[in-house]
């Protein structure tokens, strides 16, 4: 008779199995036999289901948490790379855009700028009517002047080729080139140019009728560059430079916006 | 008959088991949604392996208990079980696609398995003793599900023996070697049959016999040791009436 702990190991193995009903049938058999003639065996039998049976009743454990994974867990991040980026050049595009606006409406934009040179080849012409009355200047003067303005009334009214834009500050200045035109070419003294460009502004024509009686002599060329550069409204840089800028950001801004629109439709 | 599949193909929704047997186990077929419909474990698995987190997630929640009481019996710490079991969903989700068929539930125990074996392995390189360990009530017993262990008498003596008890099946469980430990738990504790126990540990069913019948020998033996614990019904060595 064995001890159950003295059982050889393939022994202890078919009990073990037995227990779990995972011999065949032939080998149950025999050790069933076996089994009814040896009380150690038996023994060890009794045990082995003892320890199986206490196993089995152990209690089950609660999970202490949910166990779900999250994105981050398993190293899947979020595609949103694009929208700040995005968000905050359509910020700059639109503050940009709102700027070239704001500049245009403090006299650079291309509107008045536009508004200025159209208006002045009359406002030549005045002057030269005016300078007639007061016998100063000759008629071919003022058919000179009316010549030098044609062109200018032309490029405000349209925009101005690319050859020219070099020459923006001369363009800007109608009744300076007029002047320019008439003091050179008929002799006479010509009538000061900053006066021309206040009237487009204050749209009064008789404010310069003082200064142009009173001065009798015309100005030297670096006189009227001078006063050209003192002149509160005129603009300092060429018309369609501020249009341009305000159609690339305006264009800009909006094409921006839909990218971000459509940016966190998708990330949403 | 395969489950019917509804709209396209069932990608634009879950397939429902429509021949469901009530006896059968839900958890080995199908998943309960959260409406009240079965969902079918395949599907959800076939989602899984398409990246679909939610329906892993699904998975995750139907497995989570059996994986942690695997994980706790194996590594006799809650936190040590948990984070095992963590990790274990973790590297399910990574590598569900190598998954090809066959039993979920399985493979996946098998998971959990191997992450409680690197985590003893950690354990082994840096060892360390929590202050729970050092307290002789290292656990709460609030987290016991039920106490199957012995009569169902009431009152705190009771209760304290059969807390005692459990706790003295646990160090005898922890005292195997890892590799007799999982067949055992998984085996005695669980009640998976030898093939499924043969996958999850991924030896052949010859090995999970052998390695069965010692750690029951073994645990025979460490039990011995606080026999006065056990009830009469569970006395070894011939003194038990079973």
């Amino acid at each position: 008779m064995k001890n159950s702990e003295q059982l050889g190991r393939r022994d202890l193995e078919r009990i073990s199995a037995y227990i779990d009903g995972m011999l065949s049938r032939k080998q149950s058999a025999r050790l069933e036999a076996r089994l009814a003639s040896d009380p150690g065996l038996q023994r060890a039998l009794e045990d082995l289901r003892a320890t199986r049976l206490m196993l089995r009743q152990l209690p089950s454990r609660k999970a202490p948490r949910s166990f779900a994974l999250t994105p981050e867990m398993v190293g899947i991040t979020a595609r949103r790379p694009s929208t700040p980026v995005l968000q905050m050049a359509t910020a700059i595009a639109t503050l940009v855009f709102f700027s070239t606006i704001g500049l245009g409406l403090l006299g650079g934009s291309p509107a008045p700028a536009a508004m200025e040179m159209a208006l002045a080849p009359p406002e030549a012409m005045l002057m030269a009517d005016e300078l007639a009355e007061t016998g100063l200047p000759t008629d071919e003067g003022v058919a000179e002047m009316a010549a030098a303005a044609e062109p200018l009334e032309s490029a405000a009214g349209t925009e101005a080729p690319p050859e020219t834009l070099g020459d923006a500050p001369q363009l800007t200045e109608p009744g300076e080139a007029a002047l320019r035109a008439m003091g050179e070419e008929s002799g006479t003294p010509a009538a000061e140019p900053g006066c021309a460009v206040e009237k487009v502004s204050d749209e009064t024509p008789g404010a310069c009728e003082e200064p142009l009686a009173a001065e009798s002599e015309a100005p030297a060329l670096d006189e009227l560059e001078g006063e050209h550069e003192t002149s509160a409204v005129e603009p300092l840089r060429p018309p369609w430079l501020l249009g341009a800028a305000q159609a690339a950001s305006g264009m800009l801004a909006a094409v921006l916006l839909i990218l971000t629109v459509r940016a966190r439709r998708r990330s949403a | 008959m395969p489950p019917a599949i509804f709209g396209d193909g069932g990608r634009s929704g879950p397939r429902i088991c429509p021949n469901r047997i009530e006896a059968e186990p839900l958890a080995l077929h199908c998943v309960q949604r959260e409406d009240g419909a079965d969902m079918d474990e395949n599907a959800l698995i076939e989602y899984a392996q398409a990246g679909d987190l939610d329906a892993f997630n699904r998975l995750v929640l139907e497995y989570q208990s059996r994986a942690y009481n695997l994980a706790y019996r194996m590594m006799n710490d809650p936190d040590a079980a948990a984070d095992a079991t963590q990790e274990a969903f973790i590297a399910a989700y990574r590598n569900i696609k190598r998954f090809r068929g066959g039993s979920f539930r399985a493979w996946l125990l098998r998971i959990v398995t191997n992450a409680c074996y690197d985590e003893f392995r950690r354990r082994k390189r840096r060892p360390a003793t929590s202050l729970e360990d050092l307290s002789p009530e290292g656990e709460d017993p609030g987290a016991l599900e039920m106490e199957p262990l012995g009569t169902r008498e009431d009152g705190p003596e009771h209760s304290l023996e059969r807390s005692e008890l459990v706790q003295a099946i646990e160090r005898c469980l922890e005292n195997l070697p890892a590799e007799f430990r999982a067949v055992a738990i998984l085996t005695d504790v669980e009640g998976y049959p030898y093939e499924d126990v043969s996958a999850m540990v991924g030896s052949p069913v010859g090995t999970v016999k052998s390695r069965l019948a010692r750690a029951r020998a073994r645990m025979r033996d460490c039990l011995r040791t606080y026999r006065e614990l056990l009830p009469l019904v569970y006395r070894l060595n011939g003194e038990a009436v079973i």
